[in-house]
């Protein structure tokens, strides 16, 4: 596990089980009628032990939209990591990481895990304190996801002059609007929708030297 | 309302008064509070976008160069930085993550986004006959593109110093929208 300084990830069981109650009673009627009281009983903790974790109602309101925000977030960034790694160094693996993974309109999980985070983002709208909580944790996913650009860049996956601020912004863009199949009837089929995303990506790497025939 | 304080506060008397109509007149335009909770989402939906249509329609018929059309896209629909837009997509943003806990506004909207789509469709189809795009292009895939970038744009929200510098985001998208276009075009 890499240690990291997020709050979320240092907590205990108790914690996790704090937030999941939230967030389950959250999903099934809203975060006004969120009472703590009701949360500690879902997660079979006393209320006391659940103001250890959080400071008030509101703040775990927050933690729960945090969590909505980065969940799944943070294992894609390790899998591009990984994929662009040393060890694994392929570009059809990186392409397809995005393309059929990230970016597919049709995975039931990756459309639930992609409006949570349009819900928790709709939500730091009215909410500065959510705001500034996702802003830093953000920041942190953004790094990473460069750091892979420009892993990527020096293995000559990514053009050279290809800016990693906008490579890493666009590739969170992408998925994140792909959650707009869900009201999409007419969806275009899975094969258009690879060809069309692979032919855009692919003007993102390098022109090899074409080998040269004998 | 519904932006000021949320779904489980709208009281339709408080919005009679504040429309200064008869709560039945209320009633007549819309069935019940759900079908006006669910008409005011689709307009959240739906609001701009149709113009947004309308504008990329005018833009590929009329006699707009390639370089307009490019600037339609990535000036206008994908810029992170304005403010109009901003707003726009986040209020997409919460009416998708609301059809979760809502099927009869999941359909409403499916059936919105059938009519947006067969439009930016068409528009796309003429930009293809206008060799502006590349007719290898999947029309479906690509008029679903279209609205998946500057809806996702809207992640700017959260990303503060983090976010691309304007020129470089432009470029980046010139790039991958060029490589849409046929092989014979004069590229910018």
């Amino acid at each position: 596990m890499p240690n990291r300084a997020a709050p979320l990830d240092e907590m205990s069981e108790a914690g996790r089980s704090i937030l999941t109650a939230a967030r389950d009673i959250i999903e099934e009627s809203g975060p006004n009628s969120l009472r703590v009281s009701d949360v500690a009983e879902r997660a079979g903790v006393a209320v006391g032990l659940l103001y250890h974790y959080f400071d008030d109602r509101d703040d775990l309101i927050d933690a729960v939209r945090e969590a909505q925000f980065l969940a799944r977030i943070e294992a894609d960034i390790a899998d591009l990591a990984r994929k662009v790694g040393p060890n694994e160094l392929d570009t059809t693996a990186v392409l397809k990481v995005i393309i059929d993974d990230f970016s597919d309109p049709r995975s039931k999980k990756r459309r639930d895990f992609r409006l949570d985070r349009m819900e928790a983002l709709a939500a730091a709208r009215y909410n500065p304190e959510l705001t500034k909580r996702l802003v830093e944790a953000q920041k942190r996913l953004s790094a990473s996801i460069r750091k892979t650009i420009e892993n990527a860049k020096a293995d000559g996956i990514v053009a050279p002059e290809v800016d990693a601020h906008a490579l890493a912004f666009f590739l969170e863009v992408l998925p994140l609007g792909t959650g707009l199949a869900t009201v999409y009837a007419d969806m275009p089929s899975q094969e258009a929708w690879r060809e069309l995303l692979l032919r855009m990506l692919a003007s993102l790497i390098p022109d090899k030297p074409t080998p040269k025939k004998k | 309302m519904l932006e000021e304080s949320g779904e489980s506060a709208f009281r339709v008397t408080e919005l009679a008064r504040r429309c200064d109509v008869a709560v039945s007149l209320l009633y007549h335009y819309f069935r019940d509070r759900d079908g006006l909770l669910a008409a005011a989402r689709q307009a959240q939906f739906v609001a701009r976008i149709d113009e947004d249509v309308a504008k990329m329609s005018r833009v590929v018929t009329d006699d707009h160069s390639l370089a307009d059309v490019l600037s339609m896209i990535i000036d206008d629909f994908c810029d992170p930085r304005n403010e109009e837009r901003r707003l726009l997509r986040l209020d997409r943003m919460e009416v998708l993550a609301a059809t979760r806990h809502d099927p009869a506004l999941r359909d409403r909207l499916t059936r919105a986004q059938a009519e947006l789509s067969a439009a930016i469709c068409d528009a796309v189809d003429k930009a293809k006959a206008d060799g502006m795009l590349d007719p290898r292009v999947d029309t479906k895939a690509f008029s679903f593109l279209l609205e998946v970038i500057p809806l996702g744009t809207g992640l700017s929200e959260v990303y503060g110093s983090q976010l691309p510098d304007d020129d470089k985001w432009k470029e980046l998208l010139l790039r991958i929208l060029v490589a849409l276009m046929p092989p014979s075009a004069d590229k910018p």
